[in-house]
């Protein structure tokens, strides 16, 4: 079974890749700093030079030097200004690409946070609809029914993983491009949300015509009104398309992400309609197995999902006081009854 | 698979703290999260591609994987706290 993505771990990936550039960034700006200091250094000792061959000239002017010297003073005043210019030319420059960096971290910063934003908002949008179907598996009665919900609910569950995965490496993908010094990074890599269309699957699923039908199916399964199944904060009239509520808005909801594709949205609606029925021979009809929980035996379980534990819940659950000796208890083989009184 | 929380089908969630393999089956050490006096020992299993899992209810097997859980929990809790 695959991983449920935990939201945090997701994030964290993505952000490890922001941190990342930023790092690169940051590593330019300072190699960018140190290059400007250095030519200021040089500027500060030309001036000097400068000074220093004025009061050379001055010097000779006064000791009534040969004309030679004096042009040969000059000259090298000239030559000496001539690469202060130049230098005062290459701090400009490098100070521009400096700003250039700066504005490029603070992007990265800036787009770090959106990302952040509208992953969360896409995240909770597919959580909340999930929520949704598990509460309807929940409080469905007809078994047949509910699986139908619990393998769509994996399905859904996997494409979320996918959809979790593909904007990972579309990150990926944006963030190793070079750093242009001359221009920032463009930041486009808000996730796109993908349409899924979801299909209830028809077949077998006769599920009205079963609770309906004749006395021998009666026997075997409860007189389950599939109504009733989803009437917990749904409204389903007859063989309509239930309304649930604030769905819709739920759905359409205004995620700031790439208007190119249109939006993903799981249409629970679609889910939780009644299929279309089809007549069936109530003689040759074979009900099939189902276990409740009542009746699932304790010992096999199946796994529905499995998500990471959070490391700072690691922490605390090895630390606790009340964890930890339960759990010594049953490793020593003490058997522990409810409420922590020791049966050994 | 160490260190998550599993949904079983019964509607409990485990914590899973350790993970042990052995001839080729994965055992783990469970804790249910509501409960922590509901800890179990259970092997893993795929079918139909679908994992579950089995209680290892008694028996010498049990007692081993419990010795062998114990000195792996001892090295967890030293590393993490």
């Amino acid at each position: 079974m695959e991983e449920i993505l935990d939201i945090e771990e997701v994030v964290a990936e993505n952000l490890k890749e922001f941190m990342k550039k930023d790092e690169e960034t940051e590593k330019l700006l300072n190699e960018k700093i140190d290059e400007i200091a250095k030519e200021e250094e040089k500027l500060l000792n030309k001036q000097e030079e400068i000074k220093a061959l004025e009061d050379s000239n001055r010097e000779k002017i006064n000791s009534d030097a040969s004309a030679d010297d004096l042009i040969l003073i000059a000259g090298k005043i000239k030559e000496v200004e001539s690469e202060l210019s130049s230098i005062s030319e290459n701090i400009d420059n490098l100070s521009k690409e400096k700003e250039e960096l700066v504005n490029t971290k603070n992007q990265i910063e800036t787009s770090k946070q959106e990302y952040i934003k509208s992953l969360n908002k896409a995240n909770s949008v597919y959580d909340e609809q999930l929520k949704k179907i598990s509460e309807a598996i929940e409080v469905c009665d007809n078994p047949t029914l509910k699986q139908v919900l619990s393998d769509v609910m994996d399905k859904k569950t996997s494409e979320l993983n996918e959809l979790q995965e593909k904007r990972i490496n579309e990150l990926k993908n944006v963030m190793h491009e070079e750093v242009k010094e001359e221009t920032p990074v463009v930041m486009d890599i808000l996730p796109k949300e993908e349409k899924v269309v979801v299909e209830l699957p028809s077949e077998n699923i006769d599920v009205e015509d079963i609770v309906n039908s004749s006395v021998d199916i009666k026997e075997e399964m409860p007189n389950t009104n599939i109504n009733d199944a989803f009437s917990l904060d749904i409204d389903l009239d007859n063989n309509q398309t239930p309304q649930v509520e604030n769905i819709d808005s739920i759905l359409e909801e205004n995620v700031p992400l790439d208007t190119a594709e249109s939006d993903s949205v799981i249409g629970l609606d679609s889910i939780l309609s009644t299929p279309a029925l089809n007549e069936i021979n109530t003689d040759e009809l074979v009900i099939p197995e189902v276990n409740s929980i009542d009746n699932m035996d304790e010992s096999k379980m199946r796994i529905i999902y499995e998500k990471d534990v959070p490391n700072n819940l690691l922490r605390d659950i090895y630390s606790s006081s009340k964890i930890m000796p339960a759990l010594y208890d049953y490793l020593e083989g003490k058997s522990v009854m409810e409420g922590g009184l020791i049966n050994e | 698979m160490n260190k998550k929380i599993l949904k079983l089908e019964n509607n409990k969630e485990y914590f899973s703290i350790s993970e042990l393999t052995e001839d080729g089956i994965n055992y783990l050490l469970l804790m249910n999260v509501d409960n922590e006096y509901d800890v179990k020992i259970v092997k893993k299993i795929q079918e139909n591609e679908e994992d579950y899992i089995i209680e290892i209810e008694k028996g010498d097997i049990l007692l081993s994987l419990k010795e062998k859980f114990k000195s792996l929990v001892d090295k967890d809790k030293n590393i993490n706290i």
